[in-house]
This record gives C-alpha cells, structure tokens and sequence, in this order.
C-alpha cells in the first residue's frame, strides 16, 4: 500500500503525515508513506488546495487535516 | 455535501475588499494560475471559483473573472468540468471549501447545475450575461466588457 500526502510542508501537510503514518503503525499493514511536494504530481491528482492524502492513486481528503480514524478506514477498504 | 454552518463569512468579506484592487495585466495562462494556487489550507480562504468557461463571450469572460479574482486572493479556482467528470481531487477538494462561487455566462447556468448535481450548495452564483454583457459567439472578448463584468462582479460579492 502506497499512501502519498500532497502539500508544500507546511504545519497541516506534516500533521497529516504523522497521523498517517500513526494509523499505519496502529494498524500494523505494510503500507510506504511518502510527501508529495511537487505541483505538477499535486495537480495531477486534480487537487486544488492541500494538504490532501492519497492511497494507492485514489485521493481521500484534500483541503484539510483528517482524523486517525478516517485513516484507518481508508486503509481498511 | 457543502454547508452554511461554520462559514468564516467574516474572514471571507475582508477578502473580498481586495476585489476593486487595480487589475493587473499579468499574462499568466491558467495552468500557471493553478499551479500558484494549489496551496496549503492553512490560512487561506478556502474560497472554491467555479467558471462555466462556455463556449461564448460571456463563457470566456467567465473565466477570466475567475482568473482575476484568483489575483486578487477571494478564492481557489477550480474545473468545473472535473465535478461534473466527479474527479476525485476536484470533488474532495470543492467539499473542503468553506464556499463555493459559481460563475455562468448566460441563465443555462451550467457552472452552477453542475456543482448542485453533485451535490454542492452554491454560496454566491453570478451570471455574467445579466451584468449588461450581450452573450455572443464573438471569442474575440472586448477589454470593456471584462473590465463591466469583474466591477460588478465586485459589487455583487462586497454586498453580500
């Protein structure tokens, strides 16, 4: 599993991955957590305001910080 | 599904002010306009800008008011046609929105339909043909009649 969290790196992009990458460990899956910080990737996903994660290509939140739970059941589908 | 509850409205209308700045002649394709725009959420408006972008003058100059108010920092413009194709970016990134402006060209109010098929409450919607622009097939848009639409564009949005 691939979780991708677009932003620039900003305070709400890096909440974002450490609450990633919180559900990932809670959940124990195998899962690679990698921040996108390129525009044209960002775009790409059709993303208009970040931060914004994405599992395995398709996008889940974009525009604000979401919660371990929503996390993980993203990951659990 | 966007709602009214929680609009930072008042935040939103400090914004708004800046719509009668001077308009800059930059000559940014929209590409560029998004790709500056595709910012964090921190701190910004999180205003969403949906242009028709129809296939007429006032279609066009839809587009372009949109462009300007990305200048002038009211909002996020975002493709319209990526709600309508459900796009998931788009969709997720227009429900993260605080408010959503919708910009027609004509009273077909395609830019708004579609946002509402989706199932987006629009927040302002503005038709460019009932601002006192003839809609015509005419591309070739007349610098007047842009600079007629985003003054009362402006007022439209400073009245709310």
């Amino acid at each position: 599993m691939k979780i991708e969290i677009l932003g620039t790196g900003c305070a709400k992009c890096k909440k974002t991955k450490e609450l990633a990458e919180k559900a990932v460990k809670e959940l124990g899956v195998d899962a690679e957590i990698v921040k996108v910080e390129d525009f044209d990737k960002i775009l790409g996903y059709g993303v208009m305001v970040t931060p914004a994660l994405v599992i395995d290509g398709d996008v889940k939140v974009a525009g604000k910080v979401p919660s371990v739970d929503d996390i993980k059941k993203w990951i659990k589908k | 599904m966007i709602s009214k509850n929680g609009l930072k409205n008042k935040k939103f209308k400090v914004i708004q002010l800046q719509i009668f700045n001077k308009v800059q002649n930059q000559q940014l394709g929209e590409n560029d306009i998004m790709a500056e725009n595709t910012k964090c959420a921190c701190g910004a408006a999180n205003v969403a800008i949906f242009p028709c972008a129809g296939a007429s003058n006032t279609g066009q100059i839809s587009n372009k008011i949109a462009i300007e108010l990305v200048r002038q920092e009211v909002g996020n413009m975002m493709c319209t046609v990526g709600i309508g194709a459900r796009a998931p970016g788009l969709m997720k990134s227009a429900e993260s929105s605080e408010k959503i402006i919708a910009i027609d060209g004509c009273p077909v109010n395609c830019a708004r339909k579609t946002l509402e098929l989706a199932g987006f409450n629009v927040d302002r919607h503005i038709i460019i043909s009932e601002l006192g622009i003839k809609k015509t097939k005419d591309m070739d848009l007349k610098e007047e009649e842009v600079a007629l639409a985003l003054e009362k564009v402006g007022e439209i949005l400073q009245s709310e």
